[in-house]
């Protein structure tokens, strides 16, 4: 993948290429949808995005870091990774956009029925249709995947389940299990004095906040899986911490983690954060937590 | 009489029974080993000879490792490539993601059926018996507990991953689950045990490179066990298999000898120890 950030000032020069728009945070079944109707012409996919200062503006937390998402798309074979300063061109105007667009080297843009451009949300459908499809089909319009309610699948709507803790429908909207790729950084060994060590996230405030609680995870390090539990949250049986980390358990790890980075996968979330009043009660929880989380299907 | 372990990298197509005739044969002692691995399959194989076939239920294999090959779209009535090919169907190109995905469903406990054929004892008789002669059987899911998993490569059709599985667990059986787990049929292609226990397949020898040198002594290959030389009254009662008290010995097990020569393994029972098994033969 080639990946280029842009200012609005010029495009590069690529081969024809089929062109699909978007923020495109989480890279959800929604997008991948987008992309393998891509596909179906052969043609080399470029994705447009945006570079998330976005979040800054609307306080809006992401699902993946700018890096995972990029990462993400090249998985899903996309071949020219175009990201645009938003700061720079959140205030063009839907003409201005569609000049900037013409610049590319397009044979098909294919965008979902709802999508939106330009300054405030103006640019919709009906203008890249009658910019572009004047004497060719240049714009391919699909209907954007909808929940069994009607609502589409939207990042938005995936960041809420993180939210709620409701991690296995997140997955199924996502397309793959909801993952951290992170440094481990020094804890305070509480964990390892009741004999469950855990490898603790460096913290990353622009991503989604989640639930409080543990949660049966899996993590990938130097390629290889192991089973983990993880607990989110702020410890509140011992030396309370004022902002939840995300810490995970690696079963059977006795390797040194510090420094390293390593994947953390959501599978599923056990139980809720609790305070318990003796440290063996929380011992003796973490111990049914593991047992049922080694025999979970 | 000669006694001690072998570490042996298996080639392919020899079953491990021949091999122990023919070490058998070369040293002149009885050999066994400890885990079976299919015709097809190489790798670490762990051979007892002379008296320490006796210490076998000692070594610690409660995991292994391997790296295995399955080949997707078709199924093989062994499981493996030496079966007779039973369906044959176009099976779809998957992402890494998938096959990553896949593969981390199996971490943890569960449940596996073993394969059908497989040295598994059914009422008395071998269940690849019973296959070749057409009698139905019910085989019993097993315990297994997989402990670390890797895809090593995708290459359409063939996915080669790394797998430390709990013992009794069959990467057969796991290769035709993956398989299906992936809405497709499977068969392996090539397997290869890298890990049993602590031992390592970098510390093996090929059945031809093996000579007498190659034999490890038992207190050095079971080092977690100490070895107490003896006085001669000890000695005495030892060859007798009588009870000594061993003073300053912290394992549950150790290794007696006398004039350096091995005379048995002893096991500690409450503060005195106790013989598990002699190992000595008054010839030598």
């Amino acid at each position: 993948m080639q990946a280029f950030d842009l200012n609005g000032d010029f495009f590069p020069k690529t081969e024809k290429l089929i062109l699909l728009i978007g923020f495109f945070d989480g890279v959800h079944i929604g997008h991948q949808k987008l992309i393998q109707e891509a596909q179906k012409y052969g043609s080399p996919i470029g994705v447009l995005t945006f570079s998330s200062s976005l979040i800054g503006l609307k306080e809006q937390k992401l699902l993946l870091s700018e890096k995972c998402k990029q990462q993400k798309l090249e998985d899903y074979g996309i071949k020219y990774y175009f990201r645009l300063n938003f700061d720079k061109v959140r205030k063009w105007s839907k003409e201005l956009f569609l000049n900037h667009l013409s610049n590319i080297n397009i044979e098909h843009i294919i965008i979902s029925e709802d999508f939106t451009f330009g300054y405030q949300k103006t640019g919709r459908v009906r203008d890249l249709l009658d910019f572009f499809n004047k004497d060719k089909d240049i714009v391919k319009v699909i209907s954007p995947l909808a929940l069994p309610n009607g609502d589409k699948i939207s990042s938005t709507y995936i960041r809420t389940l993180l939210n709620r803790g409701e991690i296995e429908e997140a997955n199924r909207l996502l397309g793959y299990k909801y993952f951290r790729i992170n440094k481990v950084v020094e804890g305070l060994h509480n964990g390892t004095k009741l004999g469950f060590p855990t490898a603790n996230l460096e913290q990353e405030n622009s991503l989604v906040d989640l639930k409080d609680g543990v949660y049966k995870t899996h993590v990938k390090f130097n390629n290889t899986l192991y089973l983990s539990m993880t607990n989110v949250g702020c410890h509140p049986t011992v030396d309370q911490l004022s902002k939840s980390i995300i810490e995970t358990n690696i079963f059977d790890f006795d390797q040194n983690l510090y420094g390293k980075t390593i994947t953390v996968f959501f599978d599923r979330y056990i139980r809720p954060q609790q305070k318990f009043s003796t440290l063996i009660q929380l011992k003796e929880q973490l111990e049914k937590d593991k047992l049922s989380i080694l025999n979970i299907k | 009489m000669i006694s001690g372990f072998i570490l042996l990298d298996k080639n392919q197509g020899m079953g491990c029974r021949k091999i122990d005739n023919s070490l058998q044969k070369r040293f002149k002692t009885k050999v066994g080993h400890l885990g079976t691995l299919d015709n097809f399959a190489t790798g670490l194989l762990l051979i007892a000879c002379g008296e320490a076939t006796k210490l076998l239920p000692l070594i610690k294999e409660d995991y292994k490792t391997y790296i295995a090959k399955l080949k997707v779209g078709v199924a093989t009535d062994t499981l493996d490539l030496d079966g007779k090919i039973i369906e044959e169907q176009q099976a779809p190109h998957f992402s890494k993601d998938t096959i990553v995905q896949t593969l981390s469903s199996f971490l943890g406990k569960s449940k596996q059926i073993p394969p059908a054929y497989s040295a598994k004892w059914i009422n008395g008789r071998r269940a690849f018996d019973l296959v070749r002669e057409g009698i139905d059987f019910d085989l019993k899911p097993i315990d297994i507990e997989i402990k670390e998993i890797e895809l090593l490569e995708y290459k359409y059709p063939t996915i080669d991953f790394r797998v430390t599985i709990s013992r009794g667990g069959y990467i057969r059986s796991l290769g035709n689950d993956i398989a299906t787990r992936l809405n497709t049929i499977g068969h392996l292609t090539s397997l290869r045990r890298i890990k049993v226990g602590t031992y390592d397949i970098e510390q093996c020898k090929s059945l031809d490179e093996v000579t007498e040198q190659s034999i490890i002594p038992m207190n050095i290959f079971l080092k977690e066990y100490p070895t107490i030389e003896l006085s001669e009254v000890q000695f005495k009662k030892a060859v007798n298999g009588a009870y000594l008290r061993l003073d300053n010995v912290t394992s549950d097990y150790c290794f007696v000898s006398y004039n350096s020569q091995i005379i048995a393994i002893y096991f500690k029972s409450d503060d005195i120890f106790k013989c598990y098994r002699g190992l000595y033969h008054a010839s030598v």
